[in-house]
């Protein structure tokens, strides 16, 4: 019984540990074509030298506005996803997993907040 | 037989492989520490207009144009570095990536040139 369960949970943590890699992959494509839309906003649409006011009439934009918080939280996934599989590299114990892995989630969603207030704020301010 | 420690390993099988691999995880770092600078340095627009406008003066300065171009470089390296993993990942083009990083390294010094002559004199730097 106690040889099945452990069975059952490295089968667990082996198919998360690929959905992991694939959606790193994944992540890393759909950034290519973010940072594309990203360029071209930067350089082509926005006038230059960069102004608070050039900035305001693209996140005056609610699509604006989401399709960044969308760049920004598939940035800090990618990111973070990259600097678990640094951290966990030598397969270190469960508890430093554990709070690493807590570490991460709870700082990705503070900056993804934190970016979603100043990019509505750009449009106001 | 004597245990040796990762830097003796990553010294001891440097080949252009474990270049790639290094130096992709180098320069994840740096993009990590970056993207969150600037995603915090984005706050300053809660404090109002006047000190936003002074965060753009201040990014014009030079210092901060270097960086913002050592980025640029970094990330090329990173994306070229990506594509080569995904492509080996998917195809399957394992026994040929050593040809791989040789194209991407080729890749990486005429994006870095063109980069130079046609960006580069426009950032009001040069």
């Amino acid at each position: 019984m106690h040889s099945v369960i452990s069975k059952t949970k490295l089968k667990m943590i082996k198919n998360r540990e690929k959905l992991r890699w694939v959606l790193q992959r994944l992540s890393a494509l759909l950034l290519l074509i973010f940072f594309a839309v990203h360029i071209w906003v930067f350089y082509f649409k926005l006038e230059r030298p960069i102004s608070l006011e050039g900035l305001q009439e693209i996140f005056v934009h609610g699509k604006w506005i989401i399709f960044y918080i969308c760049f920004i939280a598939l940035m800090l996934y990618h990111a973070f996803n990259g600097v678990w599989t640094v951290l966990t590299d030598k397969n270190p114990s469960k508890y430093y997993k554990k709070n690493w892995r807590i570490t991460l989630c709870v700082l990705a969603l503070i900056l993804i907040l934190i970016s979603a207030w100043n990019l509505i704020l750009l449009g106001k301010v | 037989m004597k245990k040796s420690n990762s830097l003796n390993h990553y010294r001891l099988n440097f080949r252009l492989g474990m270049f790639s691999f290094l130096s992709h995880r180098i320069t994840g770092m740096i993009l990590v520490v970056a993207g969150i600078v600037m995603l915090l340095g984005l706050s300053v627009v809660m404090f109002g207009a006047f000190a936003f406008d002074e965060l753009l003066i201040t990014l014009e300065l030079p210092f901060f144009v270097f960086l913002a171009h050592f980025l640029a470089i970094v990330l090329f390296w990173h994306v070229l570095n990506g594509i080569k993993i995904i492509l080996i990942d998917v195809f399957k083009l394992g026994r040929i990536q050593e040809i791989l990083t040789s194209l991407i390294l080729i890749a990486f010094i005429l994006g870095i040139i063109f980069y130079f002559i046609y960006v580069f004199p426009s950032s009001g730097v040069a």
